[in-house]
């Protein structure tokens, strides 16, 4: 009865360790609203990209470690977008309606490959990923584009690293229906059309696809007796999380001010899948809440470790923490996963 | 009936044409070649164990390369010099690398199946703790003996560290010039001795349990092979391997990027075991040579081919790059179709 | 003579099921025990704890000693069973596939090269595999096998020849005290089955002990000293093989035919006689298998297979449903279906109800009106409104509905089906092949782990759907009194065919004789 109700083992040693950096934050006099408005901010650039991983999830297609061929999705939504110009709200919308079809077709081919792949999907889909954002790396040194924010002006050839979206779309999202409470500022533009896409989810789930979704995951021989084309839903899956993780993509951007190409995306999935693994559900399915837990205490713990790193000691801490962190829970939970379907 | 492997074929094409197009010379990249098959032998040849007992492509010799990195510093820190140094270096390092390779084969018997993503992941986690040890650490918690290695905010050792102390000392030992080609004899005894022992391991009863576990682990546990312990065994040998490896490929280049010299070791080692032909099941000594060779021939020409073709080198390195990751996918993708093929 | 094995009050509890239970039996030097008994019999757990599985520790240990030569022993892997001086010839066979047959054969006790011969300077255990090779050989010649291509892996030797090669591979060892066969004679044809025999009898004369696991009880009669019956986990009763015969053995196996009870089910004269057809269907490998099963079932009446455990039965749903590689035709209603076309199976109003509840019949953390109405759902796309949502209010009607008309004790049709009883649950199983109507139904042991209450209520439902909606319907299972009252029909199937189809009212000798694959 009380083994139900426990948090996993990593979720403590987080909860912990963010009690303590609280405790060290306030020593330092670091004031709360800067806190809570990071929090925010770090909330709307990683949260649509940790809900990506729930529909795989769900159907038993595994954790997406493939996350990077839908950000690919989005950065080319993205770059398309402002060559022709995109600007304000408008703009970011039309920036992920663009990425949507590639994310379609790219998931599609991508979920082909892994139902060929089972049993071994991680690994095959981190190096397909990685595979990938190395062949639009060229891509993005040939294509064509000629905006001049866009490319290199002397001597070099293709897109920037990194293309500022200041005169474009940055922050369109986060400035809208935006209010201060006090020193707070509070994003409901951004909050809301986050909302719209949990909403969406929820619906999904309510449906017959999204029932005989959640059934090939919860139990594959069962869902199989019962009428479920497992590898056709698996499919639906992943392109679903491939859309959503443009979407994240175009999201992050917009907030972020940058859309970062070449070889920025190969780690994208690490962290994701992590904050996802951190919020802890306890069974195979994984809830909304499950993600939005993970991410808040996942973005928290770096949000804090920041200041604390730069005031007490040194600055790359907060990055080692991160990276630490990260790999940890992915492994705590591969071994969890194991012993549980009984591999060991 | 061996199935009949494109990949060398595939890469010699490659590279024939990067090299016809790059314009260079036939004596540079021929030594080139040989000086990246002196550096490389024994990070590749560390993968072949592990490929061997069933445990896919080991991701985690980074591993071994940071015990090396770290057995260096040591050594500059303590400030031994000469030969003394170079073997203070290898058995730090080779210390270090037992006990990871044995707290990593402990874990991966934990997540039998999924041991490659484990390991891409364990070599996160020791990228972590790595950079805590040496960027916070020395300085701080750990005293520094010698603090020309520190950065100049007192803590964390620096981003480059020469190893002129140690250089030209094993490296250019018994060197034979043939027609402009240098041949460092006592190098290639170095990496013959190391090819000569993997064979010789799988030539002994443990040789034949990596095997079979490799074969047919359930099989192989219930005829009394203890396949937990030929697991670790082989991390073990691997990481050790892959720390000797990175001992020589650093006093060949003659300096340490602290935290980037171990970057991407996996991931090239592994390309280039997968481009001399072998799978994630099988894996010999003759495929990590023909792979460095080609791989490295590939990786030499691509960047000059590239400014050539197009007029923009930065093509041939993302090109490069985009080899290394396709082919291990492509490798674990029909693999992995040919292993359910058989179930 | 002494005894070798003694084995007193050992039991084995899986979660709360008794595996064994108060086995008490001792072995003598040289002596061949047959061991005979169902699947479910609790003999597979027995062989695993002398092997040394280590699922038994896994989940517990065991309970009772055993005593190998007079000391106490607890193996805990395959390694401390080898080194205690257990012999295993598996099944499934524990063959490396990649090895060759030498190198399975000599596994653990390989022939080393003297050290003058290895590298000088260095004492490295390198392999001689000349000598490895001629030691191989020997030891298969000694079996009267030869001509085995020792560079070549094991998978290309047909299965008898890999049979023979396991046998080698486990008598290899000097310290051998215990020889286990697990179904030995299952893949060999009757020549090479007569050879294995007699290398086993004359194992024994040298004074090794041997348990000798087969369901064929000719063979076990002429070979073994005493035969041993397990059921249910107990050991039922130990005959003398000079003083008994296999009607009585087989008697005993199957506990007999007790409340030999009337047929209660009646029906009409059935319609078309070739409604459901299947032909030649062939799944699995080596151990359980279905060898070319074929057979008619008439629309409208209730049919049931049955036989001994490990027959085949278990695959029979799985190969139909495709969820295990498989091979043959299915017919209904003259449509052809390839096994695993699970939309033309639906479509053609097959249900499939598997064995395993838990594991492949319910959605254990749904609720009892999720898991009723899921397959109507998916297969017939009802209870959907136009905008695609799923229609709760009327999926919670129909499922109050189905717990109201078949008394399932639950505290609501929210309640999450992990938490009924056994029995409860199978009525939700059932609810749910009542809501999809099917046409024809193949249903396994549907009264398994259900209380005797249940079980009447379960038996009748099954009547009542094929009165009231003519449904076709199949049941596997091992109870063959239920099958009896219930059935127009019954098939016996054996070694992975049906063997006969009887009818119930036929004596009880018939029965027997056609689980044991003779027929009189």
């Amino acid at each position: 009865m009380i083994k139900r109700y426990l948090p996993p083992l990593p979720q403590i040693i987080i909860i912990v360790f963010i009690i303590i950096l609280l405790g060290l934050a306030i020593k330092i006099d670091i004031p709360a609203s800067s806190l809570i408005n990071d929090l925010f901010i770090r909330l709307i650039l990683n949260c649509v990209l940790v809900i990506s991983l729930i529909p795989m999830v769900n159907s038993g297609a595994g954790l997406n470690f493939g996350l990077p061929i839908g950000a690919v999705a989005g950065l080319l939504g993205m770059v398309m977008t402002a060559q022709f110009g995109g600007k304000g709200l408008t703009g970011f919308i039309l920036s992920i309606a663009v990425s949507i079809p590639f994310a379609v077709v790219s998931g599609a081919v991508y979920g082909r490959m892994l139902n060929r792949v089972k049993g071994r999907e991680e690994i095959a889909a981190t190096f397909t990923g990685f595979s990938i954002v190395s062949i639009m790396c060229l891509f993005w040194v040939v294509a064509p584009f000629t905006h001049p924010q866009m490319i290199w002006v002397l001597g070099r050839s293709g897109l920037r690293n990194t293309i500022g979206l200041r005169g474009f779309w940055e922050k369109s999202l986060y400035n809208l229906l935006q209010f201060k409470a006090g020193d707070i500022i509070i994003p409901a533009g951004s909050l809301l059309f986050i909302g719209i896409i949990l909403l969406c989810l929820y619906f999904f789930s309510r449906t017959r696809t999204g029932m005989m979704m959640n059934a090939a995951g919860e139990n594959e021989s069962f869902a199989r007796i019962n009428g479920v084309d497992i590898a056709k839903i698996r499919k639906l899956s992943v392109i679903m999380s491939t859309v959503l993780a443009s979407a994240g993509t175009c999201i992050y951007a917009q907030q972020y001010g940058f859309i970062e190409l070449y070889s920025a995306p190969l780690m994208a999935a690490f962290p994701a899948i992590s904050a996802l693994l951190l919020g802890g559900s306890s069974g195979k399915r994984v809830f909304l809440r499950h993600a939005l837990l993970g991410v808040i205490l996942y973005q928290s713990l770096y949000l804090l470790s920041l200041p604390v790193a730069n005031m007490l000691l040194v600055p790359e801490m907060a990055e080692i923490i991160r990276m630490i962190v990260t790999s940890f829970i992915i492994l705590y939970a591969l071994a969890k996963k194991s012993e549980e379907r009984g591999d060991v | 009936m061996r199935r009949f492997n494109p990949a060398p074929l595939f890469f010699a094409l490659l590279s024939i044409i990067a090299f016809y197009y790059s314009d260079m010379s036939a004596l540079f990249v021929a030594n080139e070649v040989i000086i990246r098959i002196i550096r490389n032998s024994l990070l590749v040849f560390a993968l072949i164990i592990p490929v061997t007992a069933g445990m896919g492509l080991n991701f985690s010799i980074i591993i071994g390369a940071m015990a090396a990195q770290a057995g260096w510093i040591f050594m500059l820190d303590l400030q031994v010099p000469g030969i003394l140094g170079i073997a203070g270096a290898a058995l730090s390092g080779i210390f270090i690398s037992v006990i990871c390779g044995y707290i990593i084969g402990s874990y991966l018997n934990r997540v039998k199946g999924r041991e490659m993503i484990a390991t891409i992941i364990i070599g996160i986690l020791g990228a972590g703790i790595y950079q805590f040890i040496f960027l916070v650490g020395y300085g701080t918690f750990i005293p520094a003996h010698n603090s020309e290695l520190l950065l100049s905010r007192g803590a964390g050792i620096r981003d480059m560290v020469d190893l002129a102390p140690y250089r030209n000392i094993i490296d250019r030992l018994w060197l034979v010039d043939i027609g402009g080609i240098q041949l460092p004899f006592f190098m290639f005894t170095v990496v013959a001795a190391a090819a000569i022992a993997v064979k010789l391991i799988l030539l002994t009863p443990a040789g034949q349990r990596f095997r079979a576990v490799g074969s047919d682990r359930g099989s192989a546990e219930l005829s009394g092979i203890n396949t937990d312990r030929t697991r670790i065994q082989a991390m073990i040998i691997s990481t050790v391997l892959a720390c000797l490896g990175q001992i020589i490929f650093l006093q060949n280049i003659g300096m340490v990027n602290v935290y980037t010299a171990h970057m991407n070791s996996d991931i090239f080692s592994c390309a280039a075991l997968l481009a001399g032909g072998a799978t994630i099941k099988e894996a010999k000594i003759r495929h990590a040579l023909l792979g460095i060779v080609l791989f490295h021939s590939l990786y030499i020409v691509t960047p000059q081919a590239g400014q050539n073709i197009f007029s923009n080198a930065v093509l041939g390195e993302y090109f490069r790059s985009f080899i290394a990751y396709g082919s291990i996918a492509i490798a674990l993708i029909i693999n992995i179709r040919h292993e359910r093929g058989k179930q | 003579m002494e005894n070798i094995l003694e084995i007193s009050g050992l039991s084995k509890k899986f979660r709360s099921n008794y595996a064994l239970k108060d086995i008490s039996l001792s072995l003598y030097r040289g002596e061949i025990l047959g061991l005979v008994g169902a699947n479910g019999s609790g003999k597979t757990t027995l062989m695993n704890i002398l092997s040394g599985n280590p699922l038994i520790r896994e989940t517990g240990g065991f309970t009772g000693t055993i005593k190998l030569n007079g000391k106490i022993i607890s193996p805990a892997n395959p390694s401390d069973s080898l080194k205690l001086g257990i012999g295993m010839v598996y099944q499934e066979f524990a063959l490396i596939p990649s090895f060759t047959a030498p190198e399975n054969i000599m596994s653990g006790k390989e022939i080393r090269l003297r050290p003058v011969t290895s590298l000088p300077g260095l004492s490295v255990p390198l392999i001689d595999r000349k000598k490895n090779i001629s030691k191989a050989e020997s030891i298969l010649s000694s079996i009267g096998v030869t001509g085995i291509d020792p560079r070549v892996p094991v998978t290309e030797f047909n299965v008898s020849t890999r049979q023979f090669i396991e046998f080698a591979r486990v008598i290899n060892s000097k310290t051998l005290k215990l020889l286990i066969l697990d179904e030995p004679t299952a893949v060999l044809g009757r020549d090479e089955s007569k050879r294995l025999i007699d290398e086993v009898r004359r194992i024994a004369d040298k004074g090794i002990t041997v348990i000798f696991i087969s369901h064929r009880l000719e063979e076990v009669l002429s070979l073994c000293h005493r035969i041993a019956v397990l059921r249910d986990g107990i050991l039922e009763s130990v005959f003398a093989a000079s003083d008994t015969s296999a009607e009585e053995i087989a008697r005993c196996m199957l506990g007999g035919i007790h409340d030999r009870a009337i047929k209660t089910h009646s029906h009409t004269s059935p319609g078309n006689c070739d409604y459901f057809r299947i032909k030649n269907l062939n799944s699995g490998s080596g151990g359980e298998c279905l060898k070319n099963f074929s057979l008619n079932v008439s629309k409208g009446e209730i049919i049931g297979i049955t036989g001994q455990s490990g027959q085949g039965q278990m695959l029979l749903g799985k190969a139909v449903m495709g969820l295990i590689p498989s091979d043959g035709e299915i017919n209904i209603n003259d449509e052809k279906i390839l096994p695993g076309d699970t939309e033309s199976l639906f479509r053609s109003g097959f249900y499939y109800i598997p064995e395993e509840r838990r594991r492949d019949g319910l959605l254990p953390e749904n609720s009892v009106a999720e898991n009723i109405l899921f397959t109507t759902i998916s297969t017939k796309h009802a209870f959907t409104s136009r905008s695609g949502l799923l229609n709760t209010v009327k999926i919670h009607e129909a499922a109050r509905k189905y717990i109201y008309d078949l008394s399932i004790k639950c505290t609501g049709i929210k309640q999450k089906v992990c938490e009924l009883s056994g029995g409860n649950q199978q009525k939700v199983i059932l609810s749910r092949a009542l809501s999809l109507k099917p046409e024809i139904m193949m249903i396994f042991e549907p009264t398994r782990g259900i209380d005797i209450g249940a079980k009447e209520m379960i038996l009748n439902m099954l009547i009542e759907m094929n009165r009231e909606m003519q449904t076709t319907i199949i049941i596997v299972s091992s109870e063959l009194d239920e099958l009896m009252r219930v059935c127009d029909r019954i098939a016996v199937l054996y070694e992975g065919s049906i063997f006969s189809v009887l009818t119930p009212e036929l004596p009880e000798e018939i029965f027997i004789h056609a689980f044991t694959g003779r027929a009189l």
